[in-house]
């Protein structure tokens, strides 16, 4: 009964319970673009993203203007330009994520020691519960809406192109297109979860649970599903976690998505 | 009759290397036609153009009597690119979504009839449930098949369809698109740079020659001589 009794007392907490429902929400969404990226073999792009995100909040927090909403323009305007150095043949994906990776974290840390961000450093990059206000919560809710909307809306497509472009555009599938709202799509999942996850370990929870799923053999849309299943599993528990033991959320988090990886590995290691 | 694939006067190249120069082919419905040339002689690039992968320099293609540009019937093109299947040999991926993602909705057609049809058309029933990377090539290249045959498609192109394949599957291969074309009014389009005794069940042999092509299947049987 304590137990229980000390689970729901968190909840009386608005913090947490921001924390919790965009935790949620965040890892229903990630997971579903970040399927698509890992196919795509374009998993890295979270990364990078992240930073530039990191850099957009830092800035937001010294302007005192609205950090998530700053940090999701510089996010999507990076993976754009990402995505447009990959089409032209200027750089490859790879190597454009890390100029703009240290490039962020370079100019972060300037910003840190010189004017300071009003925010440790630590909970940048590793996550906190503490931080997710009530607008922070609608932007998440409404970014949730759109990617689900249009994943349900063109999932045909993107499935198509994210496996063979020239079979799809054989089929009349705009793919370029395509690949440019995925992109923004993924960089903007990514803004949004800095704040919970933190800018170091956000790529764990479009990737972590992918890599799951998949060591169950169960196709593409099943794949998908239990992806999502969890990664909801993973965030409930590490947001648990992080409060009980007072540790980073992102951490928590990352971890018991990790331990779930590695149980479902050692499940299927006869199918392997 | 129109064309199902008409031609004109269609150039392509890299900055100065002209890979094709003034092209003109057609091709009518019910017909099967192989264009045969060495590798980098041109062969995809043509079929990229064709099906809009590739933008051409100068040029026109027409499919179904429309300039190609302007079609938005694409259910009406099967495509089974060279080494289908390699790349998502690794992907968690059933084989019948795989074929069930080709489907573009075409009218008057059932998606779960037509799937049961090609399934059988290509004897692919007892994968149906199994991972693409599970299969062999052979398999894998059925599967793709399939998918391209899936909108119940008036033009067929092939490229490099035995490539990767062991001779059993090329039999196969053989069988079917032998079957295929005597039994419907589906034009194909079949690109390879060996027909290996294709010859046999095409209507024409053209060859990709110094970047145009040249209509004689003698020609080809004399550089193969």
């Amino acid at each position: 009964m304590t137990v229980i009794s000390n689970l729901l007392e968190i909840f009386e907490y608005r913090f947490f319970i921001n924390a919790f429902l965009a935790g949620t929400i965040l890892a229903v969404v990630a997971p579903l673009i970040g399927q698509f990226m890992v196919v795509k073999r374009y998993s890295g792009l979270s990364d990078g993203v992240s930073h530039v995100a990191l850099l957009g909040i830092g800035i937001g927090l010294i302007l005192g203007i609205w950090s998530s909403f700053l940090g999701i323009i510089l996010a999507v305007a990076v993976g754009v330009m990402i995505e447009w150095f990959r089409v032209k043949k200027i750089l490859k994906p790879e190597t454009s994520l890390i100029l703009f990776i240290v490039g962020s974290l370079s100019v972060l840390s300037i910003l840190q020691q010189k004017i300071g961000l009003g925010r440790s450093i630590e909970s940048l990059l590793f996550g906190s519960i503490y931080v997710v206000d009530t607008r922070s919560l609608w932007l998440i809710s409404m970014v949730g809406l759109v990617l689900v909307s249009f994943l349900m809306l063109n999932y045909r497509n993107i499935i198509n192109t994210v496996f063979d472009e020239e079979i799809a555009m054989s089929m009349g599938i705009k793919v370029g297109v395509v690949n440019f709202a995925l992109v923004i799509l993924a960089s903007v999942v990514v803004a949004i979860s800095v704040d919970i996850i933190g800018g170091l370990l956000v790529s764990g929870l479009m990737v972590i649970p992918v890599a799951t799923s998949f060591q169950y053999k169960l196709g593409f849309v099943k794949s998908h599903m239990l992806s999502v299943f969890f990664s909801v599993f993973g965030v409930w528990c590490g947001l648990v976690l992080s409060w009980f033991l007072d540790i980073p959320a992102g951490a928590s988090i990352t971890l018991v998505g990790l331990g779930i990886f590695l149980l479902s590995l050692l499940l299927n290691l006869d199918q392997n | 009759m129109t064309p199902i694939v008409k031609i004109s006067d269609l150039s392509f190249g890299y900055g100065e290397h002209t890979v094709l120069d003034g092209l003109d082919f057609e091709l009518v419905e019910g017909e099967y036609v192989a264009i045969v040339g060495e590798n980098g002689s041109g062969k995809s690039t043509l079929i990229k153009l064709i099906l809009g992968i590739k933008k051409m320099n100068s040029g026109q293609i027409e499919l179904f009597g429309r300039q190609q540009k302007k079609i938005n019937e694409w259910y009406k093109i099967g495509y089974l690119p060279q080494g289908s299947g390699q790349k998502i040999a690794e992907m968690p991926i059933t084989v019948r979504e795989v074929i069930e993602n080709g489907w573009l909705n075409p009218k008057g057609l059932n998606k779960q009839k037509r799937l049961k049809q090609v399934v059988e058309l290509v004897d692919i029933n007892d994968v149906l449930g199994k991972l693409i990377g599970d299969l062999s090539g052979g398999q894998r290249q059925r599967v793709f098949i399939a998918r391209s045959l899936i909108n119940n498609p008036k033009l067929l192109i092939l490229d490099e369809p035995t490539s990767g394949i062991d001779d059993k599957s090329r039999k196969s291969l053989f069988t079917f698109l032998k079957e295929l074309s005597t039994t419907t009014d589906i034009s194909i389009l079949h690109i390879t740079h060996d027909l290996d005794g294709f010859d046999q069940i095409v209507d024409r042999v053209l060859c990709i020659n110094k970047t145009t092509l040249c209509d004689e299947r003698a020609h080809y049987e004399h550089i193969h001589k």
